[in-house]
């Protein structure tokens, strides 16, 4: 399976994002520490979830009115979005 | 003892809150946002859970909206110190607390105050809040319940009355969360803030600032955030803005389960049983010679906080007396809320306070009484 990571600055924003998709999609996301190469200001949390998701979340983010700061491919720390 | 200072703090805790705080200390108790670990990630995603707890129970739909605060003073300051600016106007009401009139009077010469001024039994309108209304008005703050002598507030009328006039305002729940049913998105109110420890059964050192706002406060704290570390700014995104420093997890955590508490019993019915007490507490009160009950006189318009004078006892030699012989814990004096006694005719000694909670029984009022009779006979 392939993994993104969804970056955000603060953590509740993360779990925020991560309960709306386990109640309104039944999406199970875990909230990890950004790596350093992903933190370019500095900590912050991501939300780690199967990369099928990626565009469902982006969309869940901009409707919410929340930001973040990308989501990214866990294996290369491409940037998808 | 018999413990009738609940305005101060309730007490005893429930058995669930205690416990809650000692798990989180002895499970979890890694610092929440701080790192990557397993144990800090727990931490941090049950502060998360507490967060929407108390966003759900008063009616807001972002837990990000909810700061924890030190206490309900804390929330106030962030509101009043970091919204008002050289040249606003700000209304608040002589029955506030210190904790809304020191930070909007010491250090604010630049804002000008109106306080509106209630009857004698610490009752206002909205009226007596629109009169005061200037074209530059910018936040009226008002406690929902006297910590005083229990008198209910019209937030819902002075919340319109602000919408209205494009004015915010700030409801000081310090005395009425638990309690009464608020919710802010109802009420139409901008900000609340609420003592963890008084009527949501958690423990000190926590309260809550609610934001249901376009307007965000500048920040009066500044310090790590666990976020955007690099950058020398407190971050604008809610709640770090406000939340800097390690949180309260144990507190925050016990707070979460005082609210479990509040909503397993249900604050209507708490109200409820706390107001059998209160009715029982003010007749008992004024059949006895020499003692003046201040605020309302029945259960109407109020909650189960009482003040009281005696003509030959001073409110501190009564609370003096309570606790040594009769083994009863009240507060007398000022109770921080100096302008208060200046309408209340109470400036001269302040009061003796009986302030009821959960937990409190018909023994309670019983060995209370016994003892004022006994004082007063």
């Amino acid at each position: 399976m392939d993994y993104i990571l969804v970056v955000f600055a603060s953590s509740t924003t993360a779990g925020r994002v991560k309960a709306l998709l386990k109640k309104q999609y039944n999406i199970e996301a875990n909230i990890e520490q950004t790596p350093s190469e992903l933190s370019l200001s500095g900590c912050s949390y991501s939300l780690k979830t199967n990369e099928k998701y990626a565009d469902l979340i982006w969309k869940i983010v901009s409707q919410s009115g929340l930001s973040s700061k990308g989501i990214y491919r866990l294996k290369d720390y491409h940037k998808i979005k | 003892m018999v413990y009738l200072d609940n305005a101060a703090t309730t007490w005893p805790k429930p058995p669930t809150v205690i416990g809650t705080m000692v798990d989180s200390l002895r499970e979890y108790g890694a610092n929440p946002g701080r790192s990557g670990h397993k144990m800090s990630l727990r931490a941090m995603e049950k502060i998360y859970e507490c967060r929407e707890l108390v966003s759900d129970f008063f009616g807001l739909d972002n837990p990000g909206n909810v700061i924890f605060t030190q206490n309900a003073t804390h929330a106030l300051n962030i509101v009043i110190r970091g919204i008002l600016k050289r040249g606003d106007h700000a209304v608040c009401t002589a029955m506030d607390h210190n904790s809304v009139l020191r930070p909007i009077f010491d250090g604010m010469e630049n804002v000008k105050v109106s306080v509106a001024k209630p009857d004698s039994t610490g009752s206002l309108t909205s009226s007596d809040i629109e009169s005061l209304i200037k074209p530059n008005t910018k936040l009226v703050v008002m406690t929902h319940v006297s910590n005083v002598c229990g008198t209910i507030m019209p937030i819902n009328e002075t919340a319109k009355l602000c919408r209205k006039n494009g004015i915010r305002f700030m409801i000081d729940a310090s005395q009425s969360a638990g309690i009464l049913d608020i919710d802010i998105k109802s009420i139409g109110a901008d900000y609340l803030a609420a003592s963890g420890h008084k009527g949501l059964y958690g423990p000190m050192g926590t309260g809550i600032l609610c934001i249901n706002s376009s307007l965000i406060p500048d920040p009066i704290l500044f310090g790590g955030t666990g976020s955007n570390s690099k950058e020398l700014f407190q971050p604008r995104e809610l709640p770090d803005r406000f939340e800097c420093g390690t949180l309260n997890l144990p507190g925050i955590c016990g707070l979460a389960e005082g609210i479990r508490f509040v909503q397993g019993n249900g604050t209507g019915k708490i109200y409820s049983a706390e107001m059998k007490l209160t009715s029982t507490l003010l007749s008992e009160l004024s059949h006895i010679p020499g003692i003046e009950i201040i605020g309302n006189k029945d259960t109407s318009g109020r909650t189960g906080v009482v003040s009281f004078v005696c003509d030959r006892y001073s409110p501190s030699a009564i609370a003096a007396y309570l606790d040594r012989e009769c083994g009863v814990a009240i507060r007398s004096m000022y109770h921080c809320a100096g302008l208060a006694h200046k309408y209340l005719k109470t400036e001269n000694g302040g009061t003796a306070r009986i302030s009821l909670g959960a937990f409190n029984s018909w023994q309670d009022i019983d060995v209370l009484i016994g003892g004022i009779k006994k004082l007063c006979s």
